[in-house]
């Protein structure tokens, strides 16, 4: 399975939170930690079936048995 | 090694000493190193001074239960006193820690012989876990990250390993290995004194060369709060079980497809109701799991990354940065999305009244060492989320969740299936898995050694 290509504004933003993180070098490529982020984590809305399209706020704890 | 209910019985009736055991053990592992590496660390000496100490108990009348005696191997991500914890990481000290984890001094209550650190994934976070080899073929990886206690159990080097999962990393070794894996209900055991990877994810457990080892562990590592061995063997005629084979669960390798038919037949031999149920919010489940895994895991090593990226293997620095970049809103929604995912699974079993859920554990068999992809169905997919697509549903939910071997694909690799309980019936699931496995993973528990197990004939599927 073929990674997706970010698009370059998401590249960009990586590049940006990056470098104000002061994680910058070769070891830190933002194409490929945006191709890794639209792989994995639905970002582009597809949670938004589940969720709705807001942030929720932080998270309660977990229960596994509370419903 | 036989499992604990064997050697047990041994121990008691004089027929062997827990020295003896430690001793074979020794040598077993001893063998077994510079091809499969299932152990990072073993001090001979410490391993015979605790059997000793086990039989003096023994022999004084000092009788602390079914472990007593009986060498179990802790993944070395679990702090054990006079060991240190190195979690397969240069970014770690080679320094001896001082407290064993709360997990450990409960084996040891129960007289466990510590027999030693297993191999562990880099941080617990991967799916190859080497230098550890499958014991099926030494050309394979054995799963991971719990992937050198698959590897000590499936060699019948001790009975019991202890492993962590957080994407499915005690099941997806204990299905690679041909191994039982018991992933407990989120919360049941304590995880303290443990190198975390996602504190929202993480769950400690037992791998066992049998559903009872599993169980004898699991009510020891819970600290009394479950009695699942009083339930094993018990009938499960009437219970519904429902197929999960779609969504995250498909596509997989036919002789998976296979090996999960057989299981249902087995379980409608057994008396159980068996239908196929759908659950679509499954369909986002690594998103949850990812969402959440990514921000927790840069939480616990940010320091690292920003100080010694180069000391990280780069598929891991990658999930770390990925974490690091990653909006709180992100991290948020994960959360979110495992609520529901977790309630709508819980639902379903509501609905159909459910007593287990089953699903192939793994969609594939375990890949050659040098393959990072693996061909599923149409298409080829990477085994870092080949591996993890059918085992963070339960991670997500925190349902108990017990992998049991189940037949074998072509190459003569095993293959396996899981059952899931509702949260705290951990007992549920064990015990339908003691009743499956004693229809279908017979092969599984009757292996002894590596070189037993090097002249079976392959083919069967």
């Amino acid at each position: 399975m073929a990674e997706p290509t970010p698009s370059a504004d998401a590249v960009g933003r990586v590049a940006e939170r990056l470098a104000g993180l002061g994680l910058t070098g070769e070891l830190f490529d933002a194409t490929e930690v945006a191709a890794q982020l639209a792989e994995r984590l639905e970002l582009d809305g597809g949670l938004d079936a589940l969720i709705g399209p807001d942030d929720p706020g932080p998270p309660a704890t977990f229960d596994p048995r509370g419903r | 090694m036989r499992t604990v209910a064997e050697l047990s019985a041994a121990l008691r009736s004089g027929e062997v000493t827990a020295r003896q055991i430690a001793e074979r053990f020794i040598d077993e592992e001893a063998a077994a190193r510079d091809v499969f590496h299932p152990f990072i660390a073993v001090d001979p000496e410490r391993v015979l001074d605790e059997a000793d100490a086990a039989d003096r108990e023994l022999t004084a009348g000092r009788d602390r239960g079914p472990l007593h005696g009986i060498p179990v191997g802790i993944k070395d991500i679990i702090n054990v006193e006079h060991y240190p914890t190195r979690c397969g990481s240069p970014l770690t000290s080679p320094d001896a820690v001082g407290v064993d984890a709360t997990v450990v001094q409960r084996l040891r209550s129960a007289g466990a012989v510590i027999a030693g650190k297993t191999t562990t994934h880099e941080l617990a976070c991967g799916v190859v876990s080497a230098p550890a080899r499958n014991p099926w073929d030494p050309r394979r990886v054995p799963g991971g990250s719990s992937g050198g206690s698959g590897v000590a159990v499936a060699m019948g080097l001790v009975p019991i390993a202890l492993g962590s999962d957080t994407g499915g990393s005690i099941r997806i070794p204990a299905a690679l290995c041909g191994t039982v894996g018991h992933k407990p209900t989120y919360g049941l055991v304590p995880v303290d004194g443990v190198t975390p990877l996602s504190v929202s994810l993480d769950h400690l457990g037992p791998l066992g060369i049998t559903v009872a080892d599993c169980a004898i562990a699991l009510d020891v590592l819970s600290g009394g709060a479950t009695d699942t061995m009083s339930g094993l063997g018990d009938q499960i005629a009437g219970w519904r079980v429902g197929v999960v084979d779609s969504g995250p669960f498909a596509p997989v390798q036919d002789a998976v497809a296979a090996g999960l038919e057989r299981s249902i037949e087995a379980l409608r031999e057994l008396g159980a109701i068996v239908e196929v149920i759908e659950i679509a919010e499954l369909d986002h489940v690594l998103a949850a799991e990812f969402g959440i895994i990514l921000g927790e895991a840069y939480d616990l090593h940010r320091d690292a990354l920003r100080e010694r990226p180069g000391d990280i293997d780069p598929a891991i620095r990658g999930l770390l940065i990925g974490g690091a970049v990653l909006p709180t809103s992100a991290t948020n929604r994960a959360h979110a999305a495992r609520q529901v995912i977790a309630a709508a699974i819980a639902t379903a079993v509501d609905d159909h009244h459910l007593d287990v859920l089953i699903a192939p554990t793994l969609p594939a068999t375990a890949a050659p060492i040098d393959d990072f992809e693996q061909v599923i169905g149409d298409g080829l997919e990477h085994i870092g989320m080949s591996n993890v697509r059918t085992t963070a549903p339960f991670n997500v939910s925190g349902q108990p969740a017990v992998s049991v071997p189940c037949g074998f694909d072509a190459n003569g690799l095993p293959v396996a299936v899981q059952l899931a309980a509702r949260a705290g019936a951990d007992g549920v699931a064990l015990r339908a898995a003691h009743a499956l496995e004693r229809l279908v993973a017979h092969d599984h528990n009757t292996m002894g050694s590596a070189s037993h197990r090097r002249d079976r004939p392959t083919g069967e599927s």
